[in-house]
């Protein structure tokens, strides 16, 4: 009795160290996104006027629409360096929600223009090239890690027939 | 021959047990006329309560109450009626032409008291400020320590006016008739003042109502694209409406005049024209003010909106960032 007592005391000990080492283990070191985000130069100043406004041209179907403005507030990674911050204690922090938004914001504005076939058109013929950097931009968002993003990205890829 | 367990010769309920009575008069009384009684006390509260809170959000309750001398119930008054505008059950509410045009010239005389006042504000401190650099006793910094405390003094006891000045314009942004344009325009393109902080707020508050204001009238009296549980006016009530402006722009005064421009945009007789104000606004050389505009140029339409939209989108972030904290 006492040493089966013994071995099953032994074999519970087993289970319960492998339990805490997988529960308690430090998680792996995560790749060093703010580092890159650090070496990128944020967007110029003003950014905020410029897109609120391009969105707000976007919205309305304009035939004008400065694309590489749009395209800018599609670039999610550029949006994460433009939301990276100090905390007051000097700690380098990224507001990914806030650039997460930003983008969405952006997707949904040119879900709204593309749907403007005479805009899409006009900016098409006056800036091919732009307009194709603009579809590339969606087309990376189909690659975001944001699920929220992918799926508007996919919805405005279609509609752009892409 | 087994005994045989004796049978009790008493049938009835073992000892113990309470007697089986019907209830008595006094026991029903306990089980149904004290919690009856609760009830109704309760359902007296509620029906009561809701009376006296539907009385205190008419309108003639909120104009007696921004009416009142004491600032801090006037301001007070404002902060509530800027958050009950806000709710969909205050359609009628914020429909109401004449509490509009009572609320914009509220407005209008707030904010120009307040202008005065800040330039006194401003007129003291100088005099204040004159001296404290005066006193050879204090060192530079104590110098620069008393005069920012003398600033501070100076403006923050007019915050009861400017905080009804700033809740009267969020107010006027959650109407739906473009009653409030005329002066939301005019503070959002003045651009002199005693204190730039508080005039920074002013503009980019004004701004913002605009934005706000355009938004509902589109939705909401136009039934441009509403959003899903939002409710649009029915043609009786923007009847209603049109009836009362008319009504109130016979005459000369400012009343008149503010509800004839509302009922000459409503009708389509003339531009409302917030398109040159936004455009004049945004050339201001306050950053946050001009991403202000951008985003209120999404509920008007007009010949300058796209032109400035333009010119937004080539913003380069020139200009001051003026920062306006709770404590300012």
């Amino acid at each position: 009795m006492v040493p089966r007592g013994l071995i099953l005391l032994g074999l519970m000990l087993v289970l319960v160290t492998a339990v805490g080492l997988v529960m308690f283990r430090p998680p792996p070191a995560p790749p060093d996104v703010q580092d890159s985000l650090a070496k990128m130069e944020p967007s110029k100043p003003g950014w905020e006027v410029r897109y609120n406004a391009v969105m707000a041209l976007a919205r309305r179907g304009s035939t004008k629409l400065p694309i590489d403005v749009l395209a800018e507030v599609l670039d999610e990674k550029q949006q994460m360096r433009n939301f990276m911050g100090k905390t007051p204690e000097d700690e380098v922090v990224v507001d990914e929600q806030a650039a997460r938004v930003t983008v969405l914001s952006g997707l949904k504005a040119l879900e709204k223009w593309v749907a403007n076939k005479d805009a899409v058109k006009a900016v098409q013929t006056e800036n091919a090239k732009g307009y194709e950097q603009l579809r590339a931009a969606v087309d990376k968002l189909t690659q975001s890690p944001s699920p929220v993003l992918r799926q508007r990205a996919e919805a405005v890829k279609q509609l752009m027939g892409a | 021959m087994a005994s045989e367990v004796p049978v009790p010769s008493n049938p009835a309920a073992p000892q113990g047990l309470p007697p089986v009575n019907p209830p008595s008069g006094r026991f029903i009384l306990q089980l149904f006329l004290i919690p009856g009684l609760i009830v109704a006390v309760l359902v007296m509260v509620m029906f009561f309560g809701g009376m006296m809170l539907s009385s205190t959000s008419t309108p003639d309750a909120y104009l007696a109450k921004l009416d009142n001398p004491n600032p801090d119930i006037r301001w007070r008054a404002a902060h509530e009626l800027a958050q009950v505008l806000k709710r969909p059950e205050s359609l009628e509410l914020a429909s109401n032409p004449d509490f509009a045009m009572e609320i914009a010239l509220r407005l209008r005389k707030a904010w120009k008291d307040l202008e005065k006042a800040e330039g006194d504000a401003g007129l003291e401190l100088a005099v204040t400020t004159k001296q404290i650099r005066a006193n050879t006793a204090l060192k530079p910094e104590e110098k620069e320590q008393q005069a920012d405390q003398a600033y501070i003094a100076a403006f923050r006891k007019l915050r009861p006016q400017r905080d009804l000045v700033l809740f009267l314009i969020n107010s006027l942004g959650d109407f739906t008739v473009p009653v409030g344009v005329p002066v939301l325009c005019e503070i959002a393109v003045t651009g002199s003042g005693a204190e730039p902080k508080g005039l920074a707020l002013r503009r980019r508050r004004a701004v913002w109502a605009l934005g706000n204001l355009g938004e509902n009238y589109k939705r909401r009296y136009q039934g441009i694209d509403p959003p899903e549980g939002v409710k649009a006016l029915a043609s009786f009530q923007k009847t209603a409406i049109l009836q009362k402006l008319s009504k109130a722009a016979e005459g000369e005064d400012e009343r008149a005049k503010m509800a004839q421009y509302t009922v000459d945009v409503l009708q389509g007789k003339r531009p409302h024209n917030v398109d040159h104000w936004l455009a004049l606004a945004a050339q201001t050389d306050d950053v946050f003010l001009r991403e202000m505009v951008a985003m209120a140029l999404n509920f008007w339409d007009g010949p300058l909106v796209e032109p400035t939209l333009l010119q937004l989108s080539r913003d380069t972030g020139l200009g001051k960032r003026i920062v306006v904290t709770d404590d300012d």
